[in-house]
């Protein structure tokens, strides 16, 4: 108590302000006590605060989506633009590079599948493509199998690389090509998809 | 005798941690990248090399083929060429509006047609075929079946 300034020394004192800095700030407390002729405001301006967050809630809201699907796409890949495509589906993916064709894919016992193809002629995606058509038509013996993919490739890639791919894809019975395209899905009626 | 005072101020301690809770799970769940897909109609390409069974009326074929410097619009054996414009950064495109209106005049002539051959030379850059397909959607002919040979 002795080391602060403008504190005096009292035997009994009833508990009320005790934090004590290095300089009693008198003035001050006794306005915030409400002792003094105007009382200082103790309370924060969180209006704007409330603004901000309104507005990020706004936002974000707009950029929700319900899909509930990730995709990512690599950096170094650049996806061509399109106005009128459909919603993109959760699909086995192929992304195609100049230098190697990656493919993934959630198999059907739940294990992914991922395969790194520098062969132009692709065996080992072949022989991928066409071992999981067959576990699959054993799983659904009665149901024909329609090969879905997604095929992601930078835009400027000469459209060589891309046929390399489809060739695979249809020679192995997998003809539901789908080209991966950044632009938000046009609204499309259920008519203009017949 | 003095009332007591009313303590006018909104306790926003919960909306501030409501709104935090919020964007947090938002910006976790926001979709940054949005993708879609442009479907080919492969039954398109491999149907076209054999007649029809339903009838015997001979079906116009309409084919679409990217060359290096233009694209080729054929409608049986008549042809439109539409070169390729350059944009802004001088960067080689698709002349859309041109292309739009050769689609149009195929519209005119055959308006129940949805189906159309896309070719395109192993050189063409893929956003072309790309920018020529999603024009072809949007004027109407879904059924775009990309040629692989």
């Amino acid at each position: 108590m002795s080391g602060v300034k403008g504190s005096f020394r009292r035997l009994i004192e009833s508990p009320g302000y005790h934090i004590r800095p290095k300089y009693d700030l008198k003035f001050l407390r006794e306005r915030k006590m409400g002792d003094g002729k105007k009382e200082a405001s103790e309370i924060l301006q969180i209006t704007s605060l409330i603004d901000v967050f309104s507005m990020l809630v706004i936002f974000l809201l707009l950029n929700f989506s319900t899909s509930g699907e990730a995709f990512f796409v690599s950096k170094d890949l650049t996806l061509p633009e399109s106005k009128h495509g459909n919603q993109m589906k959760s699909l086995a993916l192929i992304t195609v590079t100049k230098e190697v064709v990656f493919f993934d894919a959630a198999n059907i016992g739940g294990v992914p599948v991922h395969i790194e193809e520098r062969d132009p002629n692709m065996p080992t995606l072949r022989a991928k493509l066409d071992e999981i058509k067959r576990l699959k038509s054993q799983i659904n013996p009665n149901k024909p199998f329609k090969g879905e993919v997604n095929i992601s490739a930078d835009q400027d890639i000469p459209i060589l690389y891309v046929k390399r791919v489809m060739t695979a894809l249809i020679s192995s019975g997998w003809s539901g090509i789908n080209f991966a395209t950044t632009g938000a899905a046009a609204a499309r009626t259920p008519a203009q998809d017949e | 005798m003095g009332r007591k005072k009313i303590d006018e101020d909104l306790n926003l301690a919960p909306f501030i941690g409501l709104f935090s809770l919020l964007v947090c799970m938002l910006l976790v769940t926001a979709v940054w990248l949005r993708l879609s897909v442009l479907s080919s109609n492969i039954d398109n390409v491999t149907s076209s090399d054999s007649p029809s069974p339903e009838n015997n009326e001979k079906k116009v074929s309409l084919v679409v083929t990217l060359m290096d410097r233009y694209i080729e619009m054929a409608e049986d054996t008549r042809k439109v060429r539409v070169d390729y414009v350059q944009n802004d950064e001088g960067k080689e495109i698709v002349n859309r509006p041109q292309l739009t209106q050769v689609l149009e005049g195929w519209r005119d002539r055959h308006p129940k047609r949805k189906d159309v051959i896309l070719n395109t030379e192993n050189s063409v850059p893929y956003k072309h075929m790309i920018t020529t397909f999603d024009t072809l959607v949007g004027e109407g002919w879904h059924d775009v079946g990309v040629n692989t040979q």
